[in-house]
């Protein structure tokens, strides 16, 4: 099991940033891993899943489900990937009229050999340049869509 | 009508019962009958009485028994005639010794030493006279037996201690468990003894002899009392190791003197007087003893012979004449009558015929029989002349016969102490030595300065007489001396290194006042006590002070008692009702107390327009001052913290701690003496408002130990506390306390101030408490107690309006995640306190946000948010609150140091908060920044700087009780260690500082704690353990985001595995240290990711430069020892391909380490080049 860590001042108020996070449909947005998604509901809540498609370690661009785990409006949200158990935990909180985000991505194995290849491909390098990337890519978003904020 | 059954007898003055027959009271020691059958009673009090006062005095009773057989056969009339002969004869004894014939009862008598008047010695006066009355009862009872066939015994019992003395009824006495105790010890003395407790043992057991007795059961004690047997007087006094160890110090040019003096004698073969003159105890008496031990060890020892001259005791004429005849002519204390003639006859006929004079031999034996008590062989009467004058000249000339024959021998030095306590003779005779030996003799004489009152021209105007002064030792002087009397600790050598009790050494030092006397017997009770209060006076020393007030007229002595209560220093004015009732002239008392040397006036003084007068010597204060009784200083407390208040008018606030002083001791007195409870309620209240403000005060000047006690003092009040004036004087005992770093005491006293809050259902002093307690629990590192407080006392005020109680809460709780490494909820909890802060406009809070905000920032990358905030942080504390800069300025320096690299920025910030948090009395803070202080000096190889900071901040904690802020320190002596070369001992450290680290939630110290380990790990050439380190270090980074740091920690791993071989994986770290690195832009990070690169290149080339790259960015940096260290780098990788290139760097690498003050890495990195 591996784990990062990200933290970040995001330059956009935490509205503007949980708007990205609690709506799947608009993470192909700034997380250029997503693919595409779908069986997202409008509003999601703890316990919701949908269907996302990603690009992996290696070019593969496995179709796996997601769960949202934790979810406290404005400043948590934890989606993990049922097939591998691949997850990540977003914290928001407000920090002098920006955002002060945390991301932790990690991996959880769950039984049987397809998750044991991913754990393995999500080394810790992996998982850090994911979460740097997903952050930096968060920060480009909200720059893009200022109506947004 | 009574039943006939004797009664209980009842004490008259204290009203207890007491058992049939006593004769004295158990509780007190008063009579419990008339005095009737004694010989005198005490003469009743004259109008000029002694006045009423505590003394410190010597009581005996004495107690006939065995009389019972003589009443038998004797007619009553002649057995009363008996008794009464007796005991007058033994009352002799008493006032013989300088005692007082306190009263006489039936068969018993008691004697009071220190009553009305005090001598120095008056336990060794008591035993001796107790002794003395023992054998003149061996005479009475050959006479009682002669001439009526009875014989009495005797018992005798001595106690020491205080005593209440003055008037009761109509009669001068002493009162106090100490007579009840002498009572009871002459009870139970064997029949012909004289028993003593401890006291009386303890002030005369070098004088004399004793047996211990196994403890007694007394009446009326709990406990068995220690109790000793006096068997003898001894003609020496014992000294003590200690004593005999004192050094001489301060006293060499008179010791030089002395010895020049008697080589003159040595020259000129004529007499010399040197008179020694000073105060006691000043050192008269072991200049002396210098003097006679360099003389013994020198080639040609002159004779030695020493005289006392006692301080007691009629017809003891000529005393010190007879001890230096008894020495000459080996004459012992228990030789016979008849003996000691004959050795007296002997010697002087033999000295005298020695020098053709056979005829004086037998005449001058004779005549100086007499000073020795002798008397020759009836058949050989001797020639006494009814002339006094003539017997004189005539003792003289025997006595100069007899001394110019021994120095005709060879030089004589004939010491003669204590003059001043010498008879008329005596001092006309060492003047007729003076004048007529003819022979090298040096008469050394000791004398205090009252010899100069009776012989005001003493030694003066003759050319054959020096007089050497001793004034007090110097204050450098006397700490040398106390430090040398006090125990070395084990292991210490002989003439220095650490001593036990050292932090006494300047209290002791200050209290003796220069006097070796009085320092050497306060270090014996401390050792004897097995103790470190300095305060008490041993009895030796007090009842040489008490002699002295005593020798005072008694209005001055009045008069100095008042001054005592004022203080040290006191006003003239302080003294004006004490004068106006004595009816003396104050202006002259003044003066003349001032010319007895006891007083002297100030410089300036305190009060504006009060003349200011100082005591010269501590002690005499102090015991002038514990003459007074209680009821007497609590009125004159009050009067004083009157006149100063009166007198202070607008600056009474700058006078207030000094006030409540006088008002909170009048309130204990007060207690002590008994006052009537509403009187006494006034006076506690008094008490209480005085010291509360002095409190107050003394906190917003940040003395903070000064407030803590005047708050514990105020508490100590309790009877006339309530339980809001608890809570509220408790609150703010505990707020200095904490920041003096009593943790424990702060978080005890809020917890029951807590209590009291909830019970008034005071929702925001509740919670601010719990945030109090909070901060104190996180002081000791309790992090989840300390937590659990925060957020109880958020939950009680979240809801509820915006109060300052809740942004301090918010603020603290933020503090605390910041240094756990909990950013988010740091940052969330700082938003949350500067929200609040803003709307109530609280800049002191809002200073405290942006300095979480600033450290978060840093810790993230954002230096350009980081310092914006914390530059905001430390203006806004500048503006509010002076302990606020410290934590502003703490945190500056901190992210100056490790984000941006800016040691000179970073050192200005810390210097500055040192300062402030000196001047604040901020202990824990300070910890911090000696330490910081430190590891900047590391940067730059600055050892001494860093051994001061290690050792300060080491000494500070341990000190405080700080023990989690031990980690500090902790890295310091571990990079000490490190730098000598001592792997183990460096890795002990490091450890330690980490285990410490994680246990308080210092997340970075911890992490420093481990990379050093690692760097030592790797230095001692445990690779692996040095990367297992790392990677532990680079956990904390994960988890605490101190991504700065984990760039130094990544580049440091890729090293680690380049020099292990693990070439794959040493360039993954390196090139993910470099990615970090680059988005960052952190100078340090640059430094070393360069370095890691050098390390993992696999181009030869490339490697030297990224190497050179990475020296000179850490050369920029001024961080020199990690320059060095890349020469190491290289020439350990260069090893195996390029030896000679690998020895070259690595002698470079040594050369370096050395010329930076680290011999012993240096030598590690020869041994590796001859390896």
């Amino acid at each position: 099991m591996s784990s990062v860590k990200e933290r970040a001042l995001i330059e956009a108020p935490v509205s503007a940033v949980w708007a990205l996070l609690d709506d799947p449909a608009r993470y192909s947005e700034w997380n250029e891993d997503t693919i595409a998604v779908t069986g997202a509901p409008t509003k999601i809540e703890r316990g919701s899943s949908f269907t996302m498609t990603t690009r992996s370690p290696f070019g593969m661009q496995p179709t796996t489900q997601f769960v949202v785990e934790e979810l406290d409006d404005l400043h948590e949200i934890k989606l993990r990937c049922q097939t591998s158990g691949f997850y990540s935990h977003w914290f928001l909180t407000e920090a002098q009229g920006q955002t002060f985000a945390e991301v932790e991505l990690g991996v959880e194995p769950i039984a049987g050999l397809r998750a044991r290849v991913t754990s393995a491909m999500h080394t810790k390098s992996y998982l850090r340049r994911s979460a740097e990337t997903a952050v930096d890519n968060l920060r480009r978003a909200l720059k893009r869509t200022p109506a947004s904020r | 009508m009574s039943c006939g059954a004797e009664l209980a007898p009842i004490c008259p003055s204290c009203g207890a019962e007491n058992p049939s027959g006593a004769k004295f009271c158990i509780e007190c020691g008063s009579p419990l009958t008339d005095a009737g059958a004694g010989p005198e009673p005490r003469p009743e009090i004259a109008a000029e009485a002694p006045p009423e006062e505590r003394r410190q005095a010597t009581v005996l009773f004495a107690d006939l028994s065995g009389y019972t057989a003589a009443a038998e056969r004797m007619d009553p009339e002649a057995v009363k005639a008996l008794v009464d002969r007796t005991l007058r004869r033994l009352g002799e004894e008493i006032e013989r010794f300088g005692g007082t014939i306190d009263k006489f009862i039936g068969d018993n008598v008691m004697g009071v030493f220190g009553a009305p008047i005090a001598h120095e010695d008056d336990p060794e006066r008591a035993v001796r006279a107790g002794l003395a009355m023992q054998e003149a009862m061996e005479g009475a009872n050959r006479q009682g037996q002669a001439r009526h066939g009875v014989s009495f015994s005797l018992r005798v019992g001595i106690n020491s201690g205080e005593v209440m003395a003055g008037a009761v009824g109509d009669r001068y006495t002493v009162m106090g468990d100490v007579v009840n105790v002498a009572a009871r010890l002459q009870a139970a003395a064997r029949p012909e003894t004289v028993t003593v407790g401890e006291s009386t043992y303890r002030a005369t057991r070098e004088v004399i002899s004793y047996e211990r007795l196994e403890p007694l059961q007394l009446k009326g004690k709990e406990e068995p009392v220690p109790a000793w047997e006096a068997t003898r007087a001894l003609t020496e006094p014992r000294r003590g190791i200690s004593r005999a160890r004192t050094p001489l110090i301060g006293r060499e040019e008179e010791a030089s003197l002395l010895l020049s003096l008697v080589e003159r004698i040595g020259h000129e073969g004529r007499p010399h007087l040197v008179t020694v003159i000073g105060q006691a105890g000043v050192g008269k008496s072991r200049l002396l003893r210098e003097l006679v031990s360099t003389l013994i060890d020198s080639d040609d020892p002159p004779t030695i012979r020493s005289g006392q001259c006692p301080p007691y005791g009629s017809g003891i004429a000529y005393w010190a004449l007879a001890e230096v005849l008894n020495q000459e002519f080996e004459i012992l204390d228990t030789d016979s009558p008849e003996l000691a003639w004959e050795k007296l006859r002997a010697g002087v006929t033999g000295l005298l015929e020695e020098f053709g004079d056979r005829e004086a031999g037998e005449r001058n034996a004779r005549l100086l029989a007499i000073p020795l008590g002798l008397e020759p062989a009836e058949e050989e009467p001797t020639q006494v002349d009814a002339d006094p004058q003539r017997m004189r000249e005539a003792l003289f000339s025997a006595a100069r016969a007899v001394v110019e024959a021994i120095a005709r021998r060879r030089p004589l030095v004939l010491a003669i102490d204590d003059i001043h306590w010498a008879d008329e003779g005596m001092l006309d005779l060492i003047d007729h030595l003076t004048r007529w030996v003819r022979a090298p003799l040096l008469l050394v004489c000791l004398t205090r300065d009252e010899l100069l009152e009776r012989r005001p021209g003493w030694g003066g105007g003759r050319r054959n007489a020096t007089t050497i002064s001793l004034e007090p030792l110097t204050a450098d002087e006397t700490r040398e001396l106390v430090a040398a009397l006090m125990p070395k600790r084990p292991g210490a050598d002989e003439d220095g290194g650490p001593i036990e009790g050292g932090d006494v050494v300047p209290q002791v030092a200050e209290r003796s006042g220069g006097n070796p006397l009085f320092a050497e017997e306060m270090v014996n009770r401390l050792l004897e006590e097995d103790t470190v209060e300095a305060e008490a006076l041993p009895t030796t020393v007090q009842a040489l002070l008490a002699a002295r007030l005593d020798s005072l007229d008694r209005l001055e002595r009045r008069l100095l008692q008042s001054a005592s209560v004022v203080g040290q220093t006191f006003w003239e004015g302080a003294l004006a009702a004490t004068a106006a009732e004595e009816g003396l002239d104050l202006g002259r008392t003044l003066a003349a107390l001032e010319e007895k040397d006891l007083l002297a006036p100030s410089e300036g003084s305190r009060l504006t327009g009060e003349r200011e007068y100082a005591f010269k010597h501590v002690l005499i204060r102090d015991v002038a001052y514990s003459m007074l009784p209680k009821s007497v200083r609590c009125r004159k407390h009050v009067e004083v913290g009157d006149f100063i208040r009166d007198r202070a008018g607008e600056r009474s606030d700058a006078l207030i701690g000094l006030i409540a002083e006088h008002f909170a001791r009048a309130a204990a007195l007060g207690s002590e003496a008994g006052l009537d409870s509403d009187a006494l309620a006034q006076l506690q209240m008094q008490a209480l408002e005085s010291l509360e403000a002095a409190g107050d005060a003394a906190a917003a000047l940040y003395s903070n130990a000064e407030a803590f006690d005047r708050y514990t003092a105020a508490l100590e009040l309790s009877e006339s506390l309530d339980d809001a004036d608890v809570a509220r004087i408790g609150e703010k005992q505990g707020d200095v306390a904490l920041r003096i770093g009593r943790v424990d005491a702060a978080v005890s006293v809020w917890e029951r101030c807590l209590k009291y809050h909830r019970a008034q259902e005071d929702l925001a002093r509740v919670a601010d408490l719990h945030r109090k307690i909070g901060a104190a629990l996180w002081h000791k590192g309790e992090r989840r107690a300390s937590i659990d407080n925060y957020q109880r006392g958020i939950d009680l005020l979240k809801d509820g309006p915006p109060c300052i109680e809740l942004v301090r809460l918010y603020e603290e709780a933020a503090s605390l995640y910041m240094h756990t490494g909990d950013n988010m909820l740091a940052i969330y909890a700082s938003e949350k306190a500067l929200r609040l802060a803003e709307r109530l406009d609280e800049a002191r809070a809002a200073s405290r946000a942006h300095g979480i905000f600033g450290r978060v920032f840093g810790r993230i990358g954002d230096s350009e948010k980081a310092r914006e905030n914390l530059e905001r942080s430390v203006a806004l504390a500048r503006d509010s609150d002076r302990a606020e800069a410290v934590r502003a300025l703490l945190t500056l320096g901190y992210h100056l140091e490790v984000s941006e690299a800016d040691y000179a920025g970073a050192t200005e910030a810390y210097r500055e908060a040192l300062e402030i948090a000196h001047e604040v009395g901020d202990l824990p803070s300070q910890v911090e920044l000696h330490a910081s202080l430190g590891q900047l000096a590391v940067e730059s190889a600055e050892w001494e700087e860093v051994e001061r900071a290690a050792e300060a901040s080491a000494r500070l904690a341990e000190r405080e009780g700080l023990h989690g802020k031990l980690c500090f320190p902790d890295v310091m002596r571990g990079v000490l260690s490190w730098r000598d070369g001592d792997w183990e001992d460096a890795a002990k450290h490091f450890r330690r500082a980490h285990e410490l680290g994680e246990q308080v939630g210092r997340s970075e110290v911890a992490f420093t704690a481990l990379h050093w380990l690692a760097i030592t790990l790797r230095d001692s050439g445990d690779l692996a353990a040095a990367e297992a380190e790392l990677t532990k270090a680079l956990d904390i980074c994960e988890r605490a985001g101190l991504i700065a740091q984990s760039v130094e920690a990544i580049s440091a791993r890729a090293v680690v595995l380049a020099l292990s071989g693990r070439g794959e994986q040493a360039r993954a770290a390196a090139e993910e240290a470099e990615r970090l690195s680059s988005r960052l832009h952190y100078p340090v990070g640059e430094a070393a990711t360069a370095e890691a690169a050098g390390a993992t290149a696999a181009d030869p080339a490339e490697s030297a430069a990224r190497i050179d790259e990475a020296r000179r960015r850490w050369l920029e940096l001024g961080r020199p020892l990690d320059a060095s260290r890349c020469l190491v780098v290289r020439g350990r990788l260069l090893l195996a391909d390029d030896p000679e290139a690998a020895s070259d760097l690595l002698a470079a690498a040594a050369d370096e380490y050395e010329s930076l003050g680290a011999p012993a890495l240096a030598a590690r990195v020869r041994e590796r080049v001859e390896a």
